[in-house]
């Protein structure tokens, strides 16, 4: 087995639409950790994903998966893989027995046990046809189905979407309990930031097909804080120093990405801890830099 | 590529099943029309009947039409209309399995079902032959192979269809995809069924073909069966022989234009 650090690697992916590129994305996800890959709709997250499952062709970079090449250890590399995507790759005729005698054919490591043991705790019925099922009943199948043979790498695509707050918890703790083996990674694609916030290492946020930012979660909510002021503060504030600034008739809210300097250089302003959500909104609007 | 077949068996379910009962459920009834002819109703109904002649040609139509239904068990499109509305054609990628694979599964379906047809038109007509006291034998295997070697034609022209859809309306017009193979077919054969026909038509003097009686309908079945395999039947027993790779072959045929196709949608 090839020992590697990281559990994906891309450097300079790049593919080309009519009227969207996804150009030269770089970012590594460690092995053992779960990485929260964030953007709004359109982004370019399901694009990548897509890419790394050679799903889709790429123009330009290059991709290991489990210190394998994407492409030449394809087969070896979905073997220890699980993808979850936000919809369920079988057709509604199935049931969740006949799904496990397919996999059963697909994965030499299957375990029957591990699935009938998640179909139980999730209370999902064997014989009962999936079409039947609501969507979150559908995505604890698939989890269910994801890590019922032993795969190192789980990736899920808006696997959380659509579901409600408690479903979204039982099966964030799942995810918590997948890591604790620490040959386990998890790449998880989102805009629902708040999940995210609670369970991952490390975040990438992309947009327009551009990474923005990439790292520990912690450092980047570390680094990243909120002057709150008002209008007449904000305009002593210089350009450079913040990444977007949303300005109301009450005051100002301005995003920066150095939050010990800006401290230091703007004292007397209030500045504060932001969330993921925050840090996405602001980085989205950097280009009008001022908005409301 | 177990799975896969599992899954491919699975979704066509519904309809072999339905195709299969029919199946044998026509090889009882064939059964029982046979035996009525031996022993029944038939029989006496058809005292009159000293031709044979309808019984001839319901023997006829009882051993070739188990064929034309257990056939239709080896049609895949409904599965890759399935996948296609699945969208299991991207999905496929997130699962160890090659393009080779998958059109593999698909196609050692094919040569299940295939086998299956085999097996009830041989159980059909030797429980028929044997009843009537006719022959079963290659003859008949080779007609049957005849009637799988156009359907696999149908097939290669279907996966054309299928291998180049790319939205839900391409789809829909791999319905019309036979009409590509029935019309030079039909073209083809209408030239030489005319050729055909002035010659057998050349073999009775006009007068005698006008003043046809029923005792004649058996005689006159018999010449034109034989008139037609001397005819038809030269270019069958030439390449009889080779039925079977001719039959294996267009199965590869099909099967690479579904890998192409499993390939080109992927891309």
């Amino acid at each position: 087995m090839t020992d590697f650090q990281n559990a994906i690697e891309i450097q300079n992916l790049t593919k080309k639409y009519d009227g969207f590129t996804l150009d030269h994305v770089n970012f590594n996800v460690p092995k053992g950790s779960i990485m929260g890959f964030i953007g709004q709709n359109g982004a370019g997250k399901t694009t990548t994903i897509r890419a790394l499952l050679n799903i889709i062709k790429i123009d330009e970079g290059t991709i290991h998966l489990l210190g394998m090449d994407y492409l030449k250890d394809e087969i070896a590399i979905k073997k220890r893989i699980s993808v979850v995507f936000d919809e369920l790759p079988f057709q509604d005729l199935f049931n969740a027995q006949q799904i496990a005698r397919i996999l059963y054919g697909i994965y030499p490591e299957w375990d029957q046990q591990i699935y009938e043991n998640y179909l139980d705790r999730f209370q999902l019925p064997q014989k009962k046809k999936v079409g039947d099922f609501s969507k979150g009943m559908k995505m604890k199948l698939q989890i269910a189905a994801a890590l019922s043979h032993h795969a190192e790498l789980l990736i899920m695509d808006e696997a959380t979407t659509g579901l409600d707050p408690v479903v979204r918890n039982e099966i964030l703790d799942i995810f918590l309990e997948y890591l604790q083996d620490e040959n386990h990674s998890i790449l998880m694609s989102s805009h629902i930031t708040s999940d995210l916030e609670k369970i991952a290492d490390s975040v990438t946020f992309i947009d327009k097909g551009n990474i923005l930012l990439s790292g520990y979660k912690d450092e980047i909510l570390e680094n990243h804080g909120m002057i709150k002021c008002s209008k007449k503060d904000f305009q002593e504030i210089e350009k450079d120093d913040f990444i977007s600034a949303r300005v109301s008739d009450f005051g100002a809210e301005v995003m920066v990405s150095d939050k010990s300097q800006m401290q230091r250089k703007y004292s007397g302003m209030l500045l504060e801890n932001t969330s993921l959500e925050e840090i996405m909104l602001f980085y989205v609007n950097r280009i009008k830099k001022e908005w409301s | 590529m177990k799975g896969l077949l599992y899954r491919d068996l699975c979704l066509s379910k519904k309809n072999w099943l339905t195709i299969l009962g029919l199946s044998v459920g026509t090889i009882i009834w064939n059964l029982l029309v046979q035996l009525s002819f031996v022993c029944g109703n038939l029989k006496d109904l058809m005292a009159d009947d000293a031709s044979g002649s309808a019984k001839m040609i319901i023997y006829y139509i009882g051993l070739y039409i188990v064929p034309y239904f257990s056939l239709i068990m080896m049609e895949t499109l409904q599965i890759f209309r399935s996948d296609f509305a699945s969208k299991f054609v991207t999905y496929r990628k997130m699962f160890p399995v090659t393009a080779v694979q998958w059109a593999g599964s698909q196609y050692l379906l094919k040569l299940i079902f295939m086998i299956i047809s085999l097996i009830l038109f041989t159980i059909n007509g030797l429980l028929m032959a044997h009843i009537n006291g006719k022959t079963f034998g290659i003859y008949e295997i080779n007609n049957m192979l005849l009637f799988v070697c156009f359907y696999q034609i149908f097939d290669i022209v279907q996966m054309a269809f299928i291998s180049r859809a790319r939205t839900q309306k391409d789809m829909n017009l791999c319905n019309v995809s036979p009409l590509f193979v029935i019309v030079p077919l039909y073209v083809l054969a209408y030239g030489k069924a005319k050729e055909i026909g002035a010659k057998y038509d050349a073999l009775f003097p006009e007068d005698e073909t006008a003043l046809i009686e029923n005792a004649d309908i058996t005689e006159r079945m018999e010449q034109m069966k034989n008139f037609l395999q001397s005819e038809i039947g030269v270019y069958r027993d030439q390449i009889a022989p080779y039925l079977w790779l001719i039959v294996l072959a267009l199965m590869g045929i099909g099967f690479y234009l579904t890998y192409l196709g499993i390939r080109r949608r992927e891309n």
